[in-house]
């Protein structure tokens, strides 16, 4: 009975499905990780790591070794580093003034893991497929240690 | 056309009722995986923690449903959630790999609702899809998934972070494995409602259009939310550290039971131009801040430009204005020599705690590293940005305190609103997205998914249920379209037809838009009766204005006061 009674809305109309992007663009970078730390009323520390980044690479796709990107690959990666393109998103106007967008993959959030060289792994969380990739691909650096000057 | 019941008439009938069912929004996990592969990997599996399934794919998807249960049953939609799931090959390395990413396939503005279900809060307003069904009342966007999982299939391989794998247990137990449910809570989180879609990079909003995110996010520079700000105004937002914060009431009130007393702050106490809050870098050496800290005069210790620094106020030699410095709280620049000798330098002049200004752009502050036993004053770092507004002010004289305030909760600003993540240089994947890495306990939402979070996305452990109560998802035990707080009923009788105490009046039960039905009418009815007369009379007046405003017969009238003539209640 309680359906009888409810509006029922116009149904929506279906969109293109997604396209898959980004493959074997991965980058790296030399700067040096920062370091977070936090502090508890007790006084207890938290350190976290925490990237930023940097020189861009490409792996081959045959060699599989890391060689300088081509220009396009260096243009998807700096898409990856500024973020996703808002401008690029496509948007349907659906009956009744309700306006839809598709996302891009890189609009996802994604998760990258690295393993330190303590043995322990960092998880951390970025926007986008080619930023994950940059961030996965980077070499393992030296521990992170607190600035002293 | 919905039958309408004056709210006033039943105002009395409508007390709410605290609603004790579990909130549900069904999840469900789509295997777009291929046979054989992935979700359909038929490797036999042992159990683990709770995880039963026979093969590794099998307990793949149940550690998939798994998260998405603890947010369905946080969360209340009556339309479907789908996730389209996949285990792909993603990057790896032998020390790096892409776990896997999740997210909104749609966004959605302006969408109507089905009443009483409320539509889109505010016009013009991107919101989640999921979150767009919820609110809307009905599917958006027929047949298509709301969210878009893929996950390494390779993780743990040799060549894909050798030996880490997916912790494929439901405990939360994973040593040193990777918590495969873990993962997946905080990239749902992001997928259902906690994440925005304007550039942080350049401000740019999709469609020139906020999202129901950014209408959260206070700057406090600016006092302005991202939504009032040009695409400029949110760039520059988007790195001004330690001062973007969530408004949202629920986050707010959850804040004090969630994150830990006490964070360590510079607060300038005058002049009034500058007073308030700034953030510092802890010091690795020296006694740490304590509570109430160190309240003095900031003087700008001087020393001479020479082969040890070549500025007047990077303290790298004997400060030459100790007269001054001491007693008080010594200003010093970073650069050129280390951190330990600026302090001690100041320290043997006297002072009484040390502040370095950063020399380089950027926040929020980080640390002062280096160890020597003989420091006995407490330092810290601020930024250059923050180390330029207080010298500036030195003239007239600058009086702080250096201390753990534990009035600021650890991820809060002063006023208790939780601070978002915006380090300086912007970090395009997790700036703004996150909270403040500051926040402890760690939170499921933080920008580093840390080994110690536990599988709780709501207080007194995590403030991301409540964040999503900010965006939208408000709570509606029985999924009617109306909010608890809100609702006649919380957890509306359904039935189809009006029965009372067994007695099927066959009327049909009928739903109204304050979210009771006629069932609930009768039983709040029979809830407030003291005897059986009473309750009798109240059912008789209830469906009296229910024949008035032509939503019942009179004959169905007379079936449900005949039903409830004979029910032995109370």
């Amino acid at each position: 009975m309680r359906a009888d009674l409810r509006i029922r809305a116009t149904a929506a109309r279906r969109v293109l499905a997604l396209a898959a992007v980004v493959a074997c663009i991965v980058g790296y970078s030399s700067a040096a990780s920062a370091q977070e730390t936090k502090q508890t009323k007790e006084g207890e520390e938290v350190k976290k790591a925490r990237f930023s980044a940097g020189q861009k690479a490409a792996v081959d796709p045959q060699t599989k070794k890391l060689r300088a990107p081509t220009r396009d690959e260096a243009a998807a990666l700096d898409e990856g580093a500024r973020g996703p393109a808002v401008e690029s998103v496509r948007t349907v106007q659906l009956p009744g003034g309700t306006v839809m967008a598709e996302l891009p993959e890189e609009f996802m959030d994604a998760t990258v893991v690295r393993l330190n060289p303590d043995g322990t792994v960092a998880a951390t969380c970025l926007r986008g497929a080619a930023a994950a990739a940059a961030l996965a691909a980077k070499p393992v650096e030296p521990a992170p240690v607190l600035e002293e000057k | 056309m919905h039958p309408r019941i004056s709210s006033a008439l039943f105002l009395v009938l409508c007390a709410a009722v605290a609603g004790s069912a579990v909130a549900q929004a069904q999840i469900t996990i789509v295997n777009g995986n291929a046979p054989g592969v992935g979700f359909n990997d038929p490797t036999p599996a042992a159990p683990v923690g709770g995880n039963a399934g026979a093969s590794l794919g099998e307990q793949r998807l149940i550690a998939f449903q798994h998260a998405a249960n603890i947010w369905g049953s946080a969360l209340a939609s009556n339309v479907e959630i789908q996730v389209l799931a996949t285990f792909e090959p993603l990057t790896c390395t032998v020390t790096g790999a892409v776990l896997g990413s999740a997210g909104t396939l749609f966004i959605f503005s302006d969408f109507p609702g089905d009443p009483p279900f409320p539509g889109a809060e505010f016009p013009n307003t991107w919101y989640h899809s999921a979150l767009a069904d919820k609110r809307a009342g009905f599917e958006l966007n027929p047949g298509q998934p709301d969210l878009r999982a893929r996950f390494n299939v390779n993780l743990g391989a040799p060549n894909c972070l050798a030996g880490v794998g997916w912790y494929l247990g439901l405990d939360n137990n994973h040593g040193t494995q990777i918590d495969l449910v873990t993962v997946l809570l905080h990239e749902f989180a992001h997928g259902l409602g906690f994440s925005q879609f304007a550039s942080v990079t350049t401000g740019a909003q999709i469609l020139d259009q906020t999202d129901v995110y950014g209408r959260r996010l206070l700057d406090l520079t600016t006092n302005q939310t991202w939504d009032q700000m040009t695409n400029a105004e949110r760039a520059a937002s988007a790195i001004n550290s330690r001062r973007v914060v969530w408004t949202g009431e629920a986050v707010t009130h959850a804040v004090p039971g969630v994150l830990s007393e006490g964070t360590p702050l510079l607060r300038v106490n005058s002049p009034a131009a500058i007073a308030g809050n700034y953030a510092v870098g802890a010091a690795a050496f020296g006694p740490p801040l304590s509570s109430p800290g160190i309240t003095g005069n900031v003087v700008l210790a001087l020393d001479p430009a020479d082969a040890a620094g070549p500025s007047t106020t990077d303290a790298c030699s004997a400060i030459t204005n100790a007269a001054a410095v001491a007693g008080r709280i010594a200003l010093v620049d970073r650069g050129t020599c280390g951190f330990v000798l600026k302090v001690k330098n100041a320290q043997n002049a006297g002072a009484v705690a040390v502040i370095v200004a950063d020399n380089a752009a950027g926040g929020p502050p980080g640390g002062l590293g280096g160890a020597d036993p003989t420091i006995v004053i407490p330092s810290v770092r601020i930024t250059l940005a923050d180390g330029n507004l207080v010298k500036a002010q030195l003239g007239s004289g600058v009086n702080a305190t250096l201390s753990v305030d534990v009035n600021v909760r650890a991820g809060a600003d002063a006023l208790g609103r939780a601070l978002m993540n915006a380090p300086n240089p912007v970090q395009p994947g997790s700036s703004i997205s996150h909270w403040d890495p500051i926040a402890f306990p760690n939170q499921l939402m933080e920008p580093a998914i840390n080994a110690d979070l536990t599988h709780s996305v709501q207080a007194p452990q995590d403030l991301t249920l409540a964040e999503m109560r900010d965006v939208g998802w408000f709570a509606d035990a029985d999924r009617d379209g109306v909010a608890d707080g809100q609702d006649c009923e919380a957890n509306s009788d359904f039935t189809p037809t009006v029965v009372i105490a067994g007695c099927n009046s066959g009327v049909p039960n009928t739903f109204f838009l304050d979210g009771c039905t006629i069932s609930d009418l009768i039983g709040h009815i029979a809830e407030a009766a003291r005897n059986h007369g009473a309750f009798v009379s109240g059912v008789a007046h209830l469906t009296n204005s229910l024949k008035k405003q032509g939503v019942i017969s009179g004959s169905q009238k007379g079936r449900i006061q005949s039903c409830a003539a004979g029910a032995p209640i109370p």
